[in-house]
């Protein structure tokens, strides 16, 4: 064995070095601008840079916007798409036609989409439209706390697609003889779920659960493109703080943030992990 | 699969060590006297600016005469934006040319990205020029030198010789950041057959709100007079919204405390406020769509309005009635301007009276050369170069002398190719000065830069050839001598001499000017983005779309947000 490892190491030997040289190693550069205070000739100041950042108005709210609407959507997220997914598993016909309409709004581009939300929740736009015309009062879908809803929505609506393709996968990896042999013992559907479905689909729960937290990050992209740099408080988001941090040129600020984010993921993926290891052995 | 895992960080903390050891050399603390004494002008120094279409034949110029008066030097000036676009047509005997430069602010927020970033990683030019640069950011991350340090070590420079009230009103933080190299500001004028003059006696500077209240008094809805010949809103260009907010700006942002007050009330106030005077006829209704500059200036031309904000230049038309030449600075608001007489400055509540200028300069505190490029920063404030041709014709030269003498220059007529020359519309920043507030860039309002010259007539001194030559050497894109392309002489005459009526005119337009440029005590700092989100809500009020108080909470909602960032 010790005779094929440095033959593998060799091949990876070039990838393995254009990766460090362009994408960790410039990650680690731009953790170390947390902690001197100008990006160029600055000076060692220790951990004052999160103190400040702490102490910003901006910061926490965009945190806790961020934190409040994973809270929501994620959860939201996976369980429509698990029951999507479960629906979709009993299909004997037509399943590949069911599967592409849910997948189908995860490959739109975003900037063809944005005109078409814009249209629907607008002030002037068609759902106020709908709701004059019904005699309610018009609603400020973007401007009030229930721009909330409408990041949910299409979040929701972005990303049921790909959690419900894993979720498939998943359940197609659980021997069909546990099910059987539940059946033959009168087990009720509830519990064949909870007993079978439920354990067995942990591994999946576990990167659905990652992988939609990473992908509730993404989708700043839309609401930057509807609502601009400075959008409704309520959803003012962490991505949004550090792109504006960018377009004014705190650099300072934002590795700073940058820091916590990652530290705040690493630990939480850690965390999971080990509850996955916990709960499947 | 551990020892990997460990080498990779190893490695990688290598790579970041040794980047981050090669960085921290950077910082150099010398002061300005250590400079001064110990550099020499030698070298290369770059000068970078954005606007073009007038500073980019005054820089080269300038260059020039700095390389020879110091041999040894090479001054490399880089400009950014398009040179504007120069359109001329004939009719009767009138010879019609437009030189439009239209707003692009793709290309002014790539240019303020590419300087930004080049002053991030440790270059930059060496003088850079604030058109649209904000300087405040610059200067709150130490990108620029505190001029005071080089003025109060270098001998060869003379305070005296220099507006002190501009430079005061200019220092941000007690510091001087930028020198402005010219200055100009607004005044109000007022049309005498319509307004007594006797009820403006009482002060020197008005509010508008001051002025609609006198004209309230006069007007009456029969009449086609309005009282400002100003529209409630207009999407390109001054609209009595923007001044009215620029006044008050002080109450919405509190740019000390970070705070933002867009909900008190007051905002939503003026929102309706303007609304109002648009349907009493007080002023003209909103405009949306662009119009055709010429063909605005010749339907306002023969309007009368009761109050006009007009450039410092016209001030020159008040003193020259008699002298047979033409020249009117008036933006297209000033309508008929045979009867106006001088009413006052623009000023607030607070009694802030705004200058704006159209280029200022400052100095890299990255910069390589610092010697030189003082030296050359101190060039172009000198007397020498700011009487040249090539410095902006709509600005004050800060230097005192030069002042006097480009007034005289201006007086003779001497400046000009042309016996009558009306023009129309000058540079965006010179358009856009009101009370209280100045847009520090000549783009900070999405006005475009128009400056259009009607030359009338073939006078003695001015054969067609030399319109036509003047046409030409501009479409070159480069005047060979110097000179604004296009309306101006190329060279000015050495010793002016002006005859009596002349030396008169001279005298009391010098007064009018130095009394209102001593009035002046202030310069806001402004903020791009902050305008930019009053100027995208307020749209939305004027189409209808939103209600005032939406519109104002919208704008708490968001100036809040920007500056607690």
């Amino acid at each position: 064995m010790s005779k094929r490892v440095p033959a593998a190491l060799w091949f990876l030997l070039p990838g393995m070095l254009g990766f460090v040289v362009m994408y960790i190693a410039p990650f680690f550069i731009s953790l170390g601008y947390a902690f001197v205070d100008q990006p160029v000739g600055g000076v060692f100041v220790g951990f004052r840079n999160f103190a400040e950042l702490l102490a910003n108005k901006a910061y926490p709210r965009g945190f806790g916007n961020t934190l409040r609407f994973i809270a929501i959507s994620v959860p939201l997220n996976m369980g429509l798409s698990l029951t999507v997914a479960l629906m979709l598993n009993r299909l004997k016909r037509h399943k590949e036609l069911f599967s592409l309409m849910f997948l189908i709004p995860l490959v739109i581009p975003s900037g063809s989409m944005v005109m078409f939300w814009n249209t629907l929740f607008s002030s002037g736009g068609a759902l106020n439209a709908l709701l004059s015309a019904m005699g309610f009062e018009k609603l400020k879908w973007l401007d009030s706390g229930l721009a909330v809803l409408v990041m949910v929505l299409i979040f929701v609506w972005k990303n049921m697609g790909y959690n419900m393709v894993l979720f498939l996968s998943g359940l197609s990896a659980i021997p069909k003889e546990h099910y059987e042999a539940a059946w033959v013992d009168g087990v009720k559907p509830w519990q064949s779920f909870r007993y079978i479905t439920f354990p067995g689909l942990a591994p999946t729960f576990v990167l659905v659960t990652i992988m939609s937290i990473v992908n509730s990050f993404k989708v700043f992209k839309e609401i930057y493109l509807i609502t601009g740099s400075y959008p409704h408080e309520s959803i003012y988001t962490l991505q949004h703080f550090m792109n504006n941090m960018f377009g004014s040129l705190n650099y300072q600020k934002l590795s700073t943030a940058t820091t916590l984010l990652v530290l705040v993921i690493a630990l939480f993926t850690q965390g999971l992990l080990r509850l996955e290891r916990r709960v499947s052995s | 699969m551990r020892k990997l895992t460990a080498l990779f960080l190893v490695l990688t903390l290598a790579i970041s060590l040794a980047a981050c050891a090669g960085n921290s050399g950077g910082a150099s603390g010398e002061s300005a006297a250590m400079v001064l004494e110990s550099g020499e002008i030698s070298g290369e120094i770059t000068v970078s600016c954005y606007e073009s279409m007038m500073s980019k034949a005054f820089l080269e110029d300038a260059a020039k005469k700095f390389e020879e008066k110091f041999p040894g030097t090479k001054v490399n000036i880089e400009t950014f934006s398009k040179m504007p676009e120069i359109q001329s047509s004939q009719e009767g005997g009138q010879r019609i040319t437009i030189m439009r430069q239209e707003d692009d602010p793709q290309a002014k927020s790539d240019y303020i990205s590419k300087v930004n970033t080049e002053l991030m990683s440790g270059g930059g030019a060496d003088i850079l020029a604030m058109d649209i640069l904000p300087y405040h950011r610059l200067a709150e991350s130490g990108r620029l030198e505190n001029l005071d340090d080089f003025i109060a070590a270098d001998n060869d420079f003379n305070s005296e010789d220099y507006r002190k009230n501009i430079l005061d009103a200019a220092r941000y933080n007690d510091k001087l950041f930028f020198m402005p190299s010219d200055y100009s500001f607004s005044y109000f004028a007022y049309d005498s057959t319509l307004i007594n003059g006797a009820e403006l006696q009482s002060a020197d500077a008005f509010t508008y709100e001051q002025l609609l209240s006198i004209g309230a008094g006069a007007f009456s809805p029969d009449s086609q007079s309005k009282i400002i010949g100003m529209s409630a809103y207009s999407s390109r260009g001054t609209s009595l919204i923007n001044e009215l907010i620029k006044e008050n700006y002080d109450e919405f942002v509190n740019a000390q405390d970070k705070t933002a007050h867009f909900d008190d009330g007051r905002f939503a106030e003026l929102l309706e406020l303007c609304r109002q005077y648009e349907q009493d006829g007080y002023i003209m209704p909103g405009v949306t769509s662009g119009d055709e500059p010429i063909r605005r200036m010749e339907r306002n031309r023969d309007e009368r309005y009761m109050f006009k904000s007009k450039n410092h230049s016209s001030l020159l038309q008040q003193f020259n009635q008699n002298s047979g030449r033409v020249m009117s600075f008036g933006g297209s608001s000033a309508g008929n301007e045979e009867d106006d007489e001088i009413a006052g400055m623009p000023t607030n509540e607070n009694g802030e009276v705004a200058f704006s200028y159209s280029q200022g300069y400052s100095l890299n505190a990255n910069s390589q050369n610092k010697r030189t490029a003082w030296e050359f920063l101190k060039f172009l404030l000198s007397e020498e170069i700011q009487t040249s041709s090539s410095l902006s014709p709509f600005g004050l030269p800060l230097n005192n002398n030069a002042r006097a003498e480009k007034a005289k220059l201006l007086v003779s007529g001497a400046l000009f190719s042309s016996r009558n020359t009306r023009f129309a519309g000058v540079p965006a920043e010179g358009q856009n000065a009101g009370a209280g507030r100045e847009p520090a860039s000549s783009g900070a309002e999405s006005s475009a830069s128009e400056g259009a010259a009607i030359n009338g007539g073939d006078g003695e001194d001015a054969p067609p050839k030399q319109d036509g030559a003047a046409i030409t050497r501009s479409e070159g894109g480069q005047a060979a001598e110097g000179g604004q392309p296009g309306f101006f002489v190329s060279e000015v005459p050495e010793n002016i001499e002006l005859d009596e009526t002349q030396q008169k005119v001279w005298e009391q337009y010098t007064a009018q000017i130095e009394k209102f440029s001593d009035m002046i005590n202030f310069h806001s700092v402004q903020d791009s983005t902050i305008n930019d989100m009053i100027a995208a809500e307020i749209q939305q009020f004027f189409d209808g779309s939103k209600s005032a108080s939406d519109v104002a909470s919208a704008l708490q909602n968001k100036v809040a947000l920007y500056l607690s960032e």
